[in-house]
């Protein structure tokens, strides 16, 4: 029963904070769909499948928050790369200082 | 693409055809660019590793990248294409949950035909399939809504068959004695049991019984106690927190109800004797 519990937080908390870890990372420069996979997959816990980075990146392409360019690799075949709009940068600005809020008060009311 | 095995460009291709089956149904994503990523993550993966890649290499990037269905925005798509959806494309498990569901209805609407039987037993068998296919009770989720109800049906009669069954065979046996299945009849028939006699046989006939399912319960909490994945087995997922200790319980209610019948059917007969002695009950 706790072991329910606790997953189906998890699965509510993580879906959010996929959406702000991903934002978060192409924030400062444009990556290609592996590189913020690689990237994520370093946070424990947070990709339970890689594959669903790639739906989530669509839609906040369709939604405008992100664009997309492709690019010649020297790996391999051309790279799709990924860069915040400035509606998306205003977004994970806003969706930062709102995490940002939430932390500070859920640490507040741990210490107490 | 890095060159691949025969076996692992057969399942890269059966991959990215149900991802595309599953987007048929989607208008907001491009198909294209979908197995794009797909294509370019998997290539990124195999970066490094000696060619032609193996289908156990591939299956290890295909695993960490998920099912096929997951590409679709869920939120887009209706209720009815959702369904239609998973038959069509979903993963096996719940392909499976859903043919279990219609068996089971299809079962009901031929009610009182031969065919309600198979379908049941079909049901009743795709549905433990489905729990098979899953690891963790956790993983059956909304799946428990399509699969219980055959499982419920079936399981509730096979529960009491094998905690009763000795009745069920001491009424054969009366019938047999008594020709009739009549309750009077039947305690007649068990009044055929020696040292019972006719007036006193429909009690003796009953303290009989309940030693026989005495001394069941006892050999069922034996089994329970010894083996209880003999009955997690059968009885899954019910049956899943079934503890050594509720066996113990059965076990003792068995010895209990032996001992208090036993001790009664004793003193019964005892003192039926004594009342046949004074002449007030004619030995049978």
């Amino acid at each position: 029963m706790n072991a329910r519990f606790f997953d189906n937080w998890t699965n509510q908390l993580r879906k959010g904070m996929l959406e702000l870890c991903i934002l978060n990372d192409i924030r400062n420069r444009r990556m290609y769909g592996y590189e913020i996979v690689r990237n994520l997959r370093k946070i424990e816990g947070l990709i339970i499948s890689e594959g669903t980075i790639y739906p989530i990146l669509s839609r906040l392409k369709r939604q405008g928050l992100v664009t997309t360019s492709i690019q010649d690799s020297p790996e391999g075949p051309p790279r799709k790369y990924y860069q915040l709009t400035q509606q998306g940068k205003d977004m994970v600005c806003q969706m930062n200082a709102y995490w940002q809020a939430i932390r500070n008060e859920t640490d507040s009311i741990e210490k107490r | 693409m890095k060159k691949l095995t025969n076996s692992a460009q057969n399942r890269l291709d059966k991959y990215l055809s149900q991802t595309r089956t599953s987007l048929h149904a989607c208008t907001s994503v491009d198909a294209d660019e979908v197995e794009r990523d797909i294509r370019d993550h998997i290539e990124t993966e195999l970066q490094g590793m000696s060619e032609p890649v193996s289908l156990k290499d591939l299956e290890a990037v295909l695993d960490r990248l998920g099912s096929p269905s997951q590409w679709v925005p869920e939120e887009e798509l209706s209720w009815w294409r959702k369904i239609i959806l998973r038959l069509r494309t979903g993963p096996e498990d719940w392909r499976l949950a859903y043919i279990c569901f219609g068996l089971f209805i299809l079962a009901f609407l031929l009610v009182g035909r031969l065919s309600f039987i198979v379908l049941l037993l079909a049901s009743f068998c795709v549905s433990r399939a489905v729990l098979s296919m899953a690891k963790e009770p956790e993983e059956l989720s909304g799946k428990k809504w399509l699969i219980y109800p055959p499982l419920f049906v079936i399981y509730t009669p096979v529960f009491f068959f094998i905690l009763l069954w000795p009745l069920v065979v001491l009424y054969g046996l009366t019938l047999e004695l008594g020709h009739s299945g009549h309750p009077y009849e039947m305690s007649m028939g068990l009044t055929r049991i020696p040292y019972t006699s006719t007036r006193s046989g429909g009690v003796s006939g009953v303290l009989i019984a309940l030693i026989i399912m005495g001394f069941w319960w006892t050999v069922l909490g034996i089994i329970g106690c010894i083996g209880p994945h003999l009955f997690k087995a059968i009885f899954r997922p019910f049956a899943d927190k079934f503890k050594r200790k509720w066996a113990g319980l059965l076990l003792g209610i068995g010895l209990l109800l032996i001992i208090v019948c036993l001790g009664g059917w004793l003193l019964f007969t005892a003192s039926s004797g004594h009342f046949m002695h004074r002449g007030f009950l004619r030995p049978f």
